[in-house]
Formats: structure tokens, C-alpha cells, sequence
């Protein structure tokens, strides 16, 4: 679907992207995390048609997308980092504006407009002025405005940002029926744990380099030796820490008054037969679980400790 | 299928009221203007008649003012149109979408000239008074609207052009200014000056036919001197083109004919510009330029200029 190789951008001297290669297959969200100034940004507007590559080659659907954006831009819905809106403008006239855009024909655009409103759950705003409306809806309409022509890759710039966590989960639930209707989602954030939930892969930009890929659980596996698992009996604690003492993938048990944790350096089968011997010695596990956090932990390994 | 962004500013420009006070408060005046000249013209005289010459200078202000609105706000109502965009961050969205540069750049320069094309048919019915009362044939009022439209369409185009390449509007506002104020002034006075330099040097021998040519092809961009030699030909006064023949004095017919039509070399002037500036501005709104052409991304001045020096060596 999306074949990034090599890809370099460079303003004089800076190397805002440097030999970046990715690819991301169809039907899948790609999380493309990094820290503020990594050149996911930059990657994205290359993605787009919005800037030349110094270097390297962006394909999409096996189209070049730096030697044909006009076709690439009937392939891709692109919505920026930041963005306005037109003053006197309703919702339902901003849509078919940019429907104009795409020369989509007068008589098929209400229909499809009423379709994308309902999508990105804003049909009761159809008569509002666009500016009136709250950030997390604005974001919602360029997102619906972003899928006017039907393209196959919505290519999202940091959508989440600026949301409060109602509109974030929102966002979220709308990109899982996107996806579900088959669309091949690449979506940034400076935040990991933010896309980890609802990406099937991940790809981690440092730098303007690739510094991590793959799913989070394989990038988590790669980068992480040790694993801190969280476990909570209602009773027994004495059997369960002599238990989990004698399991040669256990380190560092730390016992506390109600729970446990201890680090874990071996496979998810073999995590899995540690909790099926606690169940099968009667200890009544009420958690048992990888600890959060971990994922901040592994984005500050892997781009050189910068803050999220 | 009309231009999308042509058609959103139609649609979000006439809501609310203010274009319509404005358009209400010109109308007005010319309207109370022309109405005022009529009167008078028509009850001075002790048996009523009227004179058909008051019609003429009716004529003559209504269009110099509308010329003089023309030049005067078109760079201020088109400056902003691409940069305004930018500032509103609305440009990427118009640039990821299948609309081609040359579609958005007239779509935004109609856009902009659109309330002055208002302004300007909204007076026709002024205009056709003239036409009414006689004195003047309805294909010279319509020539003259033609004639302000190519003025504006190239106010507008070098105006858009500087819009797509200065972040700033009132950068761009002040140079379409300065070009204008060169095109109203400083093409007359590249026309006189060297004469009278040269009346003052008169030892000096010059070759008096190029030197006509020189005069005259330096006034045809001046939208001033090109308007009143409009006049001039549609109502046989003496405002310029006269002036300028007997200054002239020339012998050859062909420079005689050009001086004769220069308002008529101005809108091919001003057409040519308005193309140059379209181009142009298609040109400096495309985000992936180069690739259409199969060439690399231009490098930074700084590393070309190593580049060639290390290919010297």
C-alpha cells in the first residue's frame, strides 16, 4: 500500500529526514510516533504531495507519489497538524466546497455528505458556522473532509492533539471504523501510548531516522529485556511469592502489602504458565498483568531520552 | 462546474452586511451624483433644454472614478487572497486536493475581483444614463467596463502573485502600490525626463523618431494616460491623445496609429501581464514543481554555488 524508501529531505544543511524506509501495508493503522521535531510532520507532507523529497522514493498504491500527485492526491486524504476553517461557512457548505474541490458532481454530494456527517458523528452541527464549532469537533469534520473523495490512505497529522479525552476516545472509535471500512490509516503522535491501543503497527522516528518498527508488543519484546509484571492476590500472598521465587524468568520480586511485582525475561507462553501454576496452587490471582508505563519507558530508550 | 473556490467566497462574501452597506453607500452616491447632474443641467436653463454635452462629463467623472476605485482598491482586496490562506492555514488543504494551481489562482483572483465587478455592473445603469439622455453608443459604455476589467484583472494578477510569495499581506499590499505608482507616475516621467535633459543638452544631435518611439512606448502601461485616450476616442475630446500628436509631431503613420490607440495597446499590455502573472503564481503555489518536470529539488543558492565550484575543480 505505502512504500517509503530512503526517503531524505533536507532545508540547507539540517536533515529533517534522513534515508527513512517503511512500509505499511493495507488495511492496517500505522502509528508513526516520535518525539516534536523528529520529521514526522515533514514525512507526512512528502506523503501528501505537499513537499519534494531531497532523496528517496514514496510509492502508494505503486503510484510515485513525487512524479504523480495528481494521482496520488485521488488516493490519499490528508489532514495537517494545524489547520483553519472559513469564516460564513456552514458545515454542510464546507463539505461541499471541498467536494467542489475533488469535482465531485453537484447531485451525488448530498448523499455523501449526510454519510461522512454521520461518520464522524456531527449531522445535529450540519447548520452550524464551522468556526462556532469546538476544537474536537473541527477536528472531526477535517477528518470527515479528509475522506470526500473515498481515498484508500488517510494520512493523519497528529489528530488527537489538542483534545480532551472524551473527544480523544471519539477520534479513536472513528478510526477503528475506518478501519474497518478498509482504509489504511498512518497516524502520528509524540505520544506512544496513545497509538499503541489502536495500531497494528508502529513505527518509531528519531532524528529523522526509522529507530524502531513493528508491532508494539514486537517492538516492546526487542527493546525491552525485562518485562514488569503486576500481580495482585485476594489471599495467600506467602504462596504466591514462593511460587514466583522459584520460576527461573523471575527477577527482582517486590513484595508489597496487598500486590506484588517482579521483572520477567522470558516468552508469553512461559508468562502464561506462571499464572496458570498460581491458579492450579489455589491462589486466588485477582491481576495479573504487564505494567504501564513501560511503553514511555522504551519511547525514551529508543529516541535518546527526549521527553514525550 | 463552477470554480469551488469562486463559488464558497460568493457564497460567504454576501453574508452579512457589510459588503451590502458598502455596496448600498456607493450605489448612493452615484446614483445621488449623476441624479444631481441631470437636475442641473436640466432646470438651469430658463426654457428647459437640455444639454447632451453634460451627459459627456457625467460620463467621463463616473468612469474616472470608477477607474480611480479600480487602482486604488484592487490591490488591497486581492493582495491577501493566497497569503490570507496561508495565515488561516486553509492553503494545505486546498493544495492536497484535485483542484489544479491554475484553477486555485483564478478561482481566488475572480474571487477577490468580484466585488469590485459587482460594484462596477451595479453602476452600469448610471453609466447607461449617458446612453439614455444620447451622446454616447451602449458598445462604448460596455468597451469601458471591458477596459477597467483588464485594468483590474492585472492589478490583481501581479497583486495574487505577491500574495503567493510573500507571507505577509501588507508586504504585499505596499509593493502593488509601488508597482502602480510606477505605472501611473513613473512611466510618464521616464517619458518626459530625458527630454528635458535633452532641451537642456541641445548640442547633442538624437535621433527624434526613435526617441517618439521611446515616448510612446513608455506611456502604453500607463492605466492613466491609457483610460483618458479611451475617453478621447469614444467622445472626440482633447485629454491626451491629441496632445500627445501634435507633441509628437510624427510623420510616421504606424507610431501615429499606436498613439491614436493607446488605451487599446494598454489592454494588450495588461493582458500579456495578467497571463506573465498567472503563470507565475501557479508557478510559486505548487508544492511539487520540480518533480513535474522530471528534474531533482533545487539545492539551497549557498550549496549550488559549491556544487559548481567543486565540478570547476
Amino acid at each position: 500500500m505505502l512504500e517509503i524508501k530512503d526517503l531524505v529531505k533536507r532545508y540547507g544543511k539540517f536533515t529533517a529526514v534522513d534515508h527513512l524506509s517503511l512500509s505499511v501495508p493495507e488495511g492496517t493503522i500505522y502509528g508513526f510516533v516520535g518525539p516534536n521535531g523528529a520529521g514526522k510532520t515533514t514525512t507526512m507532507r512528502i506523503m501528501a504531495g505537499l513537499l519534494t523529497a531531497t532523496e528517496g522514493s514514496v510509492m502508494i498504491d505503486g503510484i510515485d507519489a513525487t512524479k504523480n500527485p495528481k494521482a496520488l492526491r485521488e488516493r490519499i486524504g490528508y489532514m495537517p497538524d494545524f489547520f483553519g476553517v472559513y469564516d460564513n461557512l456552514k458545515v454542510t457548505e464546507y463539505m461541499d466546497f471541498y467536494a467542489g474541490t475533488y469535482g465531485i458532481p453537484y447531485k451525488e454530494r448530498g448523499g455523501m455528505i449526510d454519510n461522512l456527517l454521520e461518520i464522524v458523528d456531527l449531522t445535529h452541527k450540519k447548520e452550524f458556522y464551522v468556526d462556532s464549532l469546538s476544537r474536537g469537533m473541527k477536528q472531526r469534520l477535517c477528518l470527515a473532509r479528509s475522506l470526500i473523495h473515498d481515498p484508500s490512505l488517510l494520512i493523519l497529522d497528529e489528530p488527537a492533539s489538542g483534545l480532551d479525552p472524551r473527544a480523544r476516545v471519539e477520534m479513536k472509535e472513528i478510526l477503528k471504523q475506518l478501519q474497518s471500512m478498509g482504509k489504511t490509516i498512518v497516524i502520528s503522535s509524540h505520544i506512544l501510548p496513545e497509538l499503541a491501543e489502536m495500531c497494528t503497527q508502529v513505527g518509531i522516528i528519531d532524528h529523522g531516522r526509522l529507530a524502531a518498527a513493528g508491532s508494539v508488543q514486537e517492538i516492546m519484546h526487542r527493546l525491552t529485556q525485562k518485562r514488569v509484571i503486576y500481580v495482585r492476590p485476594a489471599a495467600e500472598m506467602e504462596k504466591m511469592l514462593r511460587i514466583l521465587e522459584e520460576q527461573p524468568a523471575v527477577q527482582g520480586l517486590v513484595e508489597n502489602t496487598l500486590d506484588a511485582e517482579f521483572d520477567f525475561d522470558g516468552t508469553d507462553e512461559e508468562l502464561a504458565g506462571i499464572l496458570k501454576r498460581l491458579v492450579l496452587a489455589d491462589v486466588p490471582v485477582v491481576a495479573f498483568r504487564e505494567k504501564e508505563g513501560n511503553l514511555e519507558e522504551v519511547f525514551m530508550r529508543v529516541t535518546g531520552g527526549e521527553s514525550v | 462546474m463552477m470554480n469551488p473556490v469562486l463559488r464558497r467566497e460568493a457564497v460567504t462574501s454576501l453574508r452579512g452586511w457589510k459588503n451590502f452597506a458598502v455596496l448600498t453607500f456607493y450605489l448612493g452616491v452615484t446614483a445621488l451624483g449623476a441624479g444631481m447632474v441631470i437636475y442641473t443641467g436640466m432646470f438651469d436653463n430658463w426654457d428647459f433644454s437640455f444639454d447632451p454635452q453634460i451627459m459627456m462629463v457625467l460620463y467621463v467623472v463616473l468612469a474616472a472614478v470608477q477607474m480611480a476605485l479600480i487602482t486604488l482598491t484592487v490591490p488591497a482586496l486581492t493582495a491577501g487572497s493566497i497569503s490570507g490562506e496561508r495565515e488561516r492555514q486553509t492553503l494545505d488543504l486546498l493544495l492536497v486536493t484535485k483542484m489544479s494551481s491554475f484553477s486555485i489562482v483564478m478561482g481566488k483572483l475572480l474571487a477577490s475581483l468580484a466585488f469590485i465587478l459587482l460594484l462596477i455592473v451595479g453602476t452600469l445603469p448610471v453609466l447607461s444614463l449617458v446612453f439614455y439622455f444620447g451622446g454616447i453608443k451602449i458598445s462604448a459604455v460596455l468597451l469601458m467596463v471591458g477596459f477597467m476589467l483588464m485594468t483590474a484583472l492585472m492589478l490583481g494578477s501581479i497583486s495574487v502573485f505577491f500574495s503567493c510569495i510573500f507571507k505577509r499581506t501588507v508586504v504585499s499590499i505596499m509593493l502593488v502600490y509601488i508597482i502602480m505608482g510606477v505605472l501611473c507616475l513613473g512611466t510618464i516621467l521616464a517619458a518626459v525626463l530625458p527630454l528635458a535633459v535633452r532641451d537642456y543638452n541641445a548640442v547633442n544631435m538624437i535621433n527624434l523618431e526613435s526617441e517618439y518611439w521611446r515616448i510612446a512606448l513608455t506611456l502604453i502601461p500607463n492605466p492613466g494616460v491609457a483610460f483618458f485616450s479611451l475617453v478621447d476616442a469614444q467622445l472626440g475630446s482633447n485629454i491626451v491623445t491629441r496632445e500627445l500628436l501634435s507633441m509628437l509631431n510624427s510623420k510616421n503613420s504606424a507610431l501615429n496609429w499606436i498613439v491614436e490607440n493607446i488605451w487599446m495597446m494598454n489592454m494588450l499590455f495588461d493582458a500579456a501581464v495578467t497571463a506573465l502573472f498567472i503563470a507565475l503564481s501557479c508557478r510559486a503555489i505548487n508544492p511539487v514543481r520540480e518533480h513535474r518536470h522530471g528534474g531533482a529539488e533545487r539545492k539551497p543558492k549557498k550549496e549550488r554555488k559549491k556544487g559548481k565550484k567543486k565540478e570547476a575543480v
